[in-house]
C-alpha cells in the first residue's frame, strides 16, 4: 500500500457533480443548431401502409422531416451486432437488419418511423404529432419461450421461429449421466425478468457536419466513444475515422445501456449532413423506457444433481433468452459467453451443461445491463444452492463449504479450469465466506430468526456466494468465440516539463471515479501528489483508442495500460537520471519521487528529470526528448472477483411485504485502490440487485405494450427500502495484471438478487412455498403464503 | 393492453325517446364525451375527433366509429378505431336498452385495446378514466333528452 493507493480518498470529480456543474451532452450547444424528435411506433408489431409528413412539413419552424423510406433510399444499414454466435449445427447466426428508421414494419413499441427537425424542440414535438402513420396492426410475440413455437408471430421474415441461434456449452452426456445417478435433484424454473436500466441522464446527441472540413462531430452519451466512432464510421454511416470525432462528456450513468451504438444518435449525424446544420436530440424519460436497451429477460429451467453426501455432481440449465426486436451490439454474447461460462460458480461441479436459445420478440432490444449474463448465471446457481440445502436438510453454508473449489493463488497453484471454458485466476472462497459469517454473526442471526419464527414473525436468511468473470477480455480468446472487436484498452501518460502529469485514458468514466482512482495509482507510482495528476477521457481526438468502460474492466484493463505507460516513463526517466548522476540506470532505484544511486544519498527528483527531458541541454546522446508514452494492454485472462453476500429479510405476514433488515457484502476484488469507491460501487450494485429481486421488471401485455413505461409505474428501489449495507473485504490479488486488481462495478448486482430471494424463501419455509417469481411484490408473496392450504 | 368497460344506468323516460337520441348523429355528437366533431361517412359510419385525457396524458384521436346490428329500440353494437400521437385505440362494444322499473335501462359495454403512451403511462388510470367517461356520456345523454325535469 502506498501513500494514496488503498486510501479512501474522496472523489475529485464530485466537486463538480454535487454542485450541479457537471457538463452533459444536453448542456452543449452549437450555433444554428436544430432540434430533432423521433416519431415512434405505438404498436409492438405493425405493417406501415403510409407515412404522411405533409402537415408536419407545412408547420412554421419545421426544417425537415425524414422517414424510414429516406433511410432506405440512402442505402444505410443501421446499427450492427458485434458478436457472432452460431447455431449448434454450425449454421450462421441469424442477423436481421436494424435500420435507423423503419420503412416497412415496426417491431416494437418505440421503433422509429420518422424524424422531425425544427428550429426549436417544442415545434419539433408539436410537428411530430402531425406525422400521420397508417398501420396495419399485426399479432405480437413477447414471451421468449413461446417465440420459438410454430405459429408464433414472426418478428423478422427471415428468422424462422424467431430463433437467432441455439447454443450449448459443457459436456451434455456426462451431465445427463450425473443426473441419472443422482441421489438428489433440485429443480427450479423461473423468468429472470426484463429490466429497464433507467440511467438518470437520458441518451442524447448533438451532431454536426462541417462541410468545410468534410468532418463530423458527435457529442453523445456513450460509455465508449472510440467504439462508437469505430461502429458508426466503419459500419453505420461509412465515415472515414479521421473525419469523425466522438465526444462523451460527463455521462449520468450507463449501467451498460450506453455501451451500445444506437440508431437514434446515428440518425442525428446523418441528418446533420443532409440539412447542413447541427442536430440536437435528447430523449425524454418515456422515450428512454422504450428505446434504451433493456436487460435480462431469460426464461430458464435449472437443475442441480447431488450425491448422498451433498456433493454437487451435475448442473444443467436450459434458457430462452430474448434479444428484443433487433440484435443490439453485444446482445448475442450476453446469454452465452457472459452467462454459460459462469455456470460452474465457486464449486467443483464435475459436469455442467448449458443450453441457450436466443430469440427475437416484439419488445425493446435487450443487451448488457450491469452484470450482463453473470447475474442470470449466479441467480441460477445460488437459488439452486439454498433450495437444495433446504430440501436436503443442510445448512446452506455447509453445503457450500462442502463444494467450494479449494484456495489457489494462480502463482504457486495453477488457475482453476472449469467445465465451461473459463480458467479462474485466483480465489479463496471459503475464507471469504467465513469472513462474511463472522461479520454477519451468523450464529446469532440464526438464533434471531428462529426466535422470531417461534413468535410468529417471518424472518429469513439468504446467501449468495458468487464469482464473476470481468475485466473483459483477452482479444484472442473473445475473437475465437465470435467477438468482432478486440477488448484491450489504452492509456497514455504525458509528463509535463514541470513534473505534472496528464493521463489520457481510453476508458470513459460515468460514475466509476476514474479521475480519482487513476490519479491515485499514478501519483503513487511517481511519488507526486494527487493534485499533480489530471485525467482526461471521453474525446476520440484526445485519448488513445480504448475500448471503453463496461464489464468491470476499467482498472483491470485500462489501469494496466496506465501501468505500462508508467513503467515506460520510469525506464526512460532512469536513463535520464543516470545521465545526470553519471551512473548506470541499473545502479538506480526509484522511491519517494526520486531516483537514487543505490547505497548513496545521490539522487535526482522526478520533476528534475521531467524538466531535463523537455530542456535537453545536458542530455543522453541517443535519447529522444520528452516524457510521453502511450500503451495498449490486452489482458492475459479475465479477472474473477468473488464474494459472499448475506441478506436478512422480514416478511409481513398480513401484507406479504418484504423488508430487507440486514445486508452484509464481503467482496474480494483483489487489491483495493480506493475502498470508498469500492464501497460505493458495491452499494449501488446491491441496490440494483435488490431492485430486481423485489421491485423492478418491465411488464408487457400480450400485444407487446409496455405497461409500466414511466416512473409512476416502474418501481425503482429507493434509499428508504434498504438497511445500512455492511461491507467488508478479503483481498486475493489477481496474478496476471500489474495492479493485482479484479473488478467491482457489477459484483453487487450479480450477487445480491439471489441472496434476497433466498432470504424470502427461508422466511416462508414453513409455508411450503417452493418458488416465487421476481419481483417479489407483496401481492405475489401474500398469494403464495395464502395458497397451499395456508390461508 | 386490453380494457373492459361495463356499466348500467337507468332513465326515467320511455325507451323510444332514449333510442331516438342515441341513433341521431347530431345528438350522438353531443353525447360522446369530449367529441370535437362527428362527421357522417355514410352507412352508420362516422369520423369522430375526440380529445381524451387520462391521468397525465392528453391527446387527440382521429376515430372511426361504425354502428352495426342495429335493433330498434333495443340497442346496437359499435366499433371504434382511433389513432393519435399518444397512441392508438380500437374496440367493440354494445349499447343495450331494456325495460326498467324507472323507465328505461341503459347498459354500456365495451372491450378494447389501447397502445402507445396511454398504455405505458396511463394503464393504471385507464379503467377509472373509462368509468368517468361513461358517466359523463350518460350525464350528457340525460341532459340532452330530459326536456322536462323529472
Amino acid at each position: 500500500m502506498g501513500k494514496l493507493v488503498g486510501q479512501p480518498i474522496k472523489r475529485v470529480e464530485d466537486n463538480r457533480f454535487i454542485k450541479g456543474e457537471g457538463k452533459y451532452t444536453d448542456d452543449f450547444n452549437m450555433p444554428n443548431q436544430t432540434f430533432a424528435v423521433y416519431v415512434r411506433s405505438p404498436h409492438a408489431h405493425a405493417k406501415i401502409n403510409s407515412v404522411d409528413t405533409s402537415a408536419a412539413e407545412a408547420m412554421d419552424g419545421v426544417v425537415k422531416v425524414f422517414t424510414g423510406q429516406d433511410i432506405a433510399d440512402a442505402g444505410l444499414a443501421g446499427s450492427i451486432c458485434g458478436w457472432q454466435v452460431d447455431f449448434k449445427n454450425g449454421d450462421t447466426m441469424k442477423e436481421p437488419p436494424h435500420p435507423i428508421m423503419v420503412a416497412d414494419k415496426v417491431r416494437h413499441v418505440g421503433d422509429p418511423v420518422a424524424m422531425v427537425i425544427a428550429e426549436d424542440k417544442y415545434t419539433a414535438r408539436d410537428a411530430a404529432e402531425l406525422v400521420n402513420v397508417d398501420y396495419d396492426v399485426l399479432g405480437a410475440i413477447v414471451d421468449p419461450k413461446a417465440a420459438v413455437e410454430d405459429g408464433a408471430a414472426q418478428v423478422h421474415d427471415d428468422v424462422p421461429n424467431n430463433t437467432i441461434y441455439d447454443w450449448e456449452l459443457g459436456d451434455s452426456a456426462a451431465t445427463d449421466a450425473a443426473f441419472e445417478n443422482a441421489h438428489h435433484v433440485t429443480s427450479l424454473s423461473y423468468h429472470n425478468q426484463k429490466l429497464v436500466p433507467n440511467a438518470i441522464e437520458p441518451r442524447a446527441a448533438l451532431a454536426h457536419y462541417d462541410a468545410n472540413e468534410d468532418k463530423y462531430t458527435l457529442y453523445s452519451t456513450s460509455q465508449n466513444p472510440h467504439l462508437a466512432r469505430l461502429v458508426i464510421g466503419a459500419f453505420v454511416l461509412a465515415i472515414p475515422e479521421h473525419k469523425l470525432r466522438v465526444i462523451s462528456p460527463d455521462v449520468g450513468g450507463g449501467f451498460g445501456s450506453k455501451i451500445f451504438v444506437y440508431n437514434d444518435e446515428c440518425g442525428c449525424l446523418w441528418a446533420s449532413k443532409q440539412i447542413g446544420r447541427p442536430v440536437k436530440w435528447t430523449a425524454d424519460r418515456s422515450e428512454a423506457f422504450i428505446t434504451d436497451c433493456h436487460g435480462r429477460d431469460h426464461v430458464t429451467d435449472a437443475q442441480m444433481a447431488f450425491d448422498a453426501d451433498g456433493n454437487i455432481t451435475g448442473l444443467r440449465t436450459k434458457t430462452y433468452a430474448s434479444m428484443g426486436a433487433y440484435l443490439s451490439n453485444f446482445s448475442t454474447c450476453v446469454p452465452t459467453y457472459l452467462h454459460g461460462t459462469l455456470m460452474q460458480g465457486l464449486y467443483t461441479t464435475p459436469a455442467v451443461h448449458v443450453d441457450v436459445t436466443a430469440v427475437v420478440t416484439n419488445t425493446v432490444p435487450v443487451d448488457a445491463y450491469r452484470g450482463a449474463g453473470r447475474p442470470e448465471a449466479t441467480y441460477s446457481i445460488e437459488r439452486l444452492m439454498d433450495t437444495a440445502a433446504r430440501e436436503m436438510g443442510m445448512d446452506p453454508t455447509e453445503l457450500r463449504r462442502k463444494n467450494f473449489i479449494p484456495a489457489f493463488d494462480g502463482v504457486e497453484q495453477p488457475g482453476y479450469q472449469t467445465q465451461v471454458a473459463l480458467q479462474y485466476d485466483s480465489g479463496d472462497y471459503e475464507t471469504n465466506m467465513d469472513k462474511a459469517l463472522q461479520v454477519a454473526d451468523y450464529e446469532s442471526l440464526k438464533a434471531t430468526r428462529d426466535k422470531a419464527k417461534s413468535e410468529g414473525r417471518l424472518v429469513g436468511i439468504g446467501f449468495s456466494t458468487f464469482i464473476e468473470a470481468c475485466g473483459i477480455a483477452p482479444s484472442a480468446v473473445v475473437g475465437s468465440l465470435g467477438a468482432r472487436v478486440g477488448l484491450y484498452d489504452a492509456a497514455s501518460i504525458r509528463v509535463h516539463p514541470t513534473g505534472k502529469v496528464t493521463i489520457h485514458s481510453g476508458a470513459h468514466a460515468h460514475g466509476q471515479g476514474h479521475e480519482t482512482t487513476f490519479a491515485q495509482v499514478v501519483a503513487d507510482a511517481f511519488g507526486i501528489g494527487m493534485d499533480d495528476v489530471n485525467v482526461i477521457h471521453g474525446d476520440t481526438e484526445n485519448v488513445p483508442f480504448g475500448m471503453g468502460t463496461y464489464g468491470s474492466r476499467s482498472l483491470a484493463v485500462c489501469g494496466s495500460a496506465i501501468m505500462k505507460s508508467v513503467d515506460k516513463v520510469k525506464e526512460k526517466g532512469a536513463r535520464i537520471a543516470a545521465h545526470k548522476l553519471e551512473c548506470s540506470p541499473d545502479d538506480l532505484e526509484f522511491a519517494n519521487g526520486a531516483w537514487t544511486v543505490k547505497g548513496t544519498d545521490k539522487s535526482v527528483g522526478f520533476g528534475d528529470v521531467a524538466l531535463t527531458a523537455y530542456v535537453p541541454h545536458d542530455y543522453p546522446a541517443d535519447e529522444e526528448p520528452g516524457l510521453d508514452f502511450a500503451s495498449f494492454y490486452d489482458p492475459a485472462n479475465f479477472v474473477y472477483p468473488f464474494g459472499t453476500h448475506i441478506c436478512v429479510v422480514e416478511v409481513d405476514k398480513d401484507t406479504g411485504e418484504v423488508d430487507v433488515t440486514k445486508y452484509v457484502a464481503v467482496d474480494d476484488c483483489g487489491n483495493v485502490i480506493n475502498p470508498m469507491i469500492v464501497d460505493g460501487q458495491v452499494h449501488g450494485g446491491v441496490a440494483q440487485g435488490i431492485g430486481q429481486a423485489l421491485y423492478e421488471g418491465a411488464v408487457y401485455d400480450d400485444d407487446g405494450q409496455l405497461l409500466n413505461g414511466s416512473m409512476l409505474d416502474y418501481t425503482m428501489p429507493r434509499a428508504d427500502n434498504f438497511p445500512m449495507f455492511e461491507t467488508d473485504k478479503t483481498e486475493t490479488p489477481c496474478p496476471h495484471n500489474p495492479l493485482g486488481v479484479k473488478g467491482i462495478g457489477e459484483a453487487g448486482t450479480i450477487a445480491s438478487t439471489p441472496a434476497v430471494v433466498n432470504a424470502v424463501m427461508d422466511a416462508l419455509s414453513d409455508y411450503g412455498v417452493k418458488d416465487l417469481q421476481m419481483p417479489l411484490t407483496p401481492e405475489r408473496v401474500w398469494s403464495a403464503m395464502n395458497s397451499n392450504g395456508n390461508a | 393492453m386490453a380494457v373492459t368497460l361495463q356499466k348500467s344506468y337507468s332513465l326515467n323516460l320511455p325507451r323510444q325517446d332514449v333510442w331516438d337520441a342515441i341513433i341521431t348523429p347530431e345528438v350522438l355528437a353531443e353525447i360522446l364525451p369530449n367529441c370535437k366533431s362527428l362527421e357522417p361517412l355514410g352507412d352508420d359510419e362516422f369520423n369522430a375527433n375526440i380529445e381524451i385525457k387520462i391521468g397525465p396524458i392528453k391527446g387527440k384521436f382521429n376515430t372511426k366509429l361504425s354502428l352495426f346490428d342495429i335493433h330498434e329500440p333495443n340497442g346496437y353494437k359499435f366499433k371504434v378505431d382511433g389513432d393519435g400521437v399518444k397512441g392508438a385505440m380500437s374496440g367493440e362494444g354494445e349499447i343495450q336498452l331494456s325495460d326498467h322499473p324507472d323507465g328505461t335501462g341503459f347498459t354500456f359495454m365495451a372491450k378494447g385495446n389501447v397502445s402507445g403512451i396511454i398504455a405505458r403511462v396511463g394503464q393504471r388510470l385507464i379503467e377509472a378514466s373509462g368509468k368517468k367517461l361513461m358517466d359523463q356520456g350518460f350525464k350528457n345523454l340525460k341532459q340532452k333528452i330530459t326536456t322536462v325535469p323529472a
